[in-house]
Parts: C-alpha cells; structure tokens; sequence
C-alpha cells in the first residue's frame, strides 16, 4: 500500500478471523503498493460495517505483513465479499481457514 | 485547477478544462480496457437479461493476458486453478460490468464539469469515481511496471528525459485526486 501519511494507532496482536467451525473459509486482501492506506480502511469499513479502528487494523496488518483475512464465513459468502472487494479495486483472494 | 468540496447537496466537484478532458480520456481508456475481449454479445441476450444469469456454459473465461486487466479482474482463488476459472467464469462479467458502470459515472460527471464548471456528487456516485480513480492508478502502475513500494519509489528520481515521466505524471495527480475525494467523502 502507499502512505499518503496518516495517523494510525500501533496494530495490536490479536485474532481478527473468526474460527468456529461454522466459518471455515476466509477472505484475504494481499498487499499492493498503489492502493492508498485510507482508501483501503475506508473500504473495509463500508463493506463489512467495521468500525474505523477495526478497518485501520487491519489495514494496517495487510501493509506490513503483506496479507489479511479481513471476513470469515461459509465459502459462498466469502465469494461474494471477494467479488466487492475486487470491484473496489483491491486483491483478494478465498481460501479455507 | 481541482476542487472538491462537501456541501449540503454532496460532493461538488469542479475542474479545469485542461483536466476534464485529460480525465475523460483516462475514462474513455479504462473502459476501453474493460470491454475488450468481454463478451458483449451475452448482456443482450434475452436469456441472460431475462434471469440476471451471468453464465457461459460453452466455454472457459481466460485468465486475460494483460498484466493491467489481470490487476483489474484477479483470480479469486491463488493455489486452486479450477475454483479460480469456476469463479471468474460465474462472475468476470459482472465485474468488468461493474467498473465500466463506475468508469461511465465519471464520464457524466466530466461532462457537466464540461458544461457548466462543476458537478455535485451522490454518496454513490461519489464511491464510483473513488473506484475508478482506484482503477485507474492500478492500470498506470501496471503500464509502468509497478509490483513493489520499491519499484514506485524509484520513479521520484526520473531524469526529466525520461519517456515514462508524463505516464507517472498522470498517477500522481490521480492520486492527489484519489486522496482529495477520499478526504471530502470521510469528513
């Protein structure tokens, strides 16, 4: 991702993905260096209704370890957050957790 | 000259002459791109109009040979190639659908900008131009063989001869126009 500067708070080790066996798949957005930091957290907060510091974490995961599982769910679900996310512009993949 | 304010009534946006049109051409591009090898033929069959089916039964949607396009439309799936082709053979269409949508918001927005000096944007309007403005940025970094921050990095220290410098140019103020929209949509 690239950096037009922001103030983020520190990304926090913790879990984000659900792993009940109910949500056994997930959707990964991977690391690109054109998408701009604040359009990928506005993103993430208007698909998934994530609040800002939610969306900033994981936006912030996705730029420094080069991927995130930003949903979890069944396979179909994840398809279709898949398919927004692409029209959005941003790379994501479904994978099973 | 760009200027994007909030007011009341959404987003209003007013550009230069100079810039309506280059952003125009930059729209007339993208959507150029996406209806390329689209099977356009399918979106008037009556069939697929009829059931909202977005289905080739006939054959296999290639993975497009375009580093660009392959930006714009991604395989879904990166270690299962039979769920990728199964997925963007159900959905490829409907995507380059959705961004030559986003691409023809913009058009009309650059037209009224052309007429009449400004025009305010819907919040729905206002998310298309951000994706194709996203678009856009991705296909330019493609042109110019952008994979890594590294490679981007690089291009601040271009000899002014340099034959990619007016394509870099280009992303640059589409950034800044990426970054301007985005901060009047967030306040």
């Amino acid at each position: 991702m690239s950096s037009a500067p922001a103030e983020v708070e520190r990304p926090q080790i913790e879990s984000e993905t659900d792993v009940r066996p109910d949500r056994p798949w997930v959707t990964v957005v991977w690391d690109d260096p054109v998408n701009l930091m604040d359009y990928v957290t506005y993103v993430f907060q208007k698909l998934f209704g994530y609040p800002k510091k939610k969306a900033e974490r994981l936006m912030l995961q996705v730029h420094t370890e080069g991927k995130a599982a930003v949903s979890a769910g069944t396979r179909e679900q994840m398809e279709h957050d898949v398919q927004r996310l692409h029209a959005h512009g941003l790379w994501a993949t479904v994978q099973k957790d | 000259m760009v200027e994007i304010r909030r007011t009341p009534a959404g987003l209003r946006v007013k550009l230069g002459e100079a810039e309506t049109r280059l952003l125009t051409q930059v729209a007339d591009d993208i959507d150029e791109l996406l209806a390329g090898t689209a099977k356009d033929v399918r979106s008037s069959d009556p069939l697929v109009e009829l059931t909202g089916l977005d289905v080739d039964e006939s054959d296999v949607v290639e993975v497009p040979d375009d580093p660009a396009l392959r930006r714009l439309l991604p395989d879904a799936y990166r270690d299962d190639e039979e769920a990728a082709a199964d997925f963007r053979r159900y959905t490829e269409n409907t995507l380059r659908g959705a961004k030559r949508a986003d691409a023809t918001v913009v058009r009309q927005g650059l037209a009224s900008i052309a007429a009449l000096g400004e025009r305010v944007l819907d919040g729905e309007q206002a998310d298309a131009w951000l994706r194709f403005l996203t678009d856009a940025r991705l296909v330019i970094a493609s042109r110019l063989g952008v994979e890594t921050a590294e490679d981007l990095e690089a291009f601040d220290y271009l000899s002014r001869d340099d034959p990619r410098l007016m394509l870099y140019g280009l992303y640059e103020w589409l950034t800044v126009l990426l970054d301007e929209l985005l901060a009047a949509v967030a306040s």
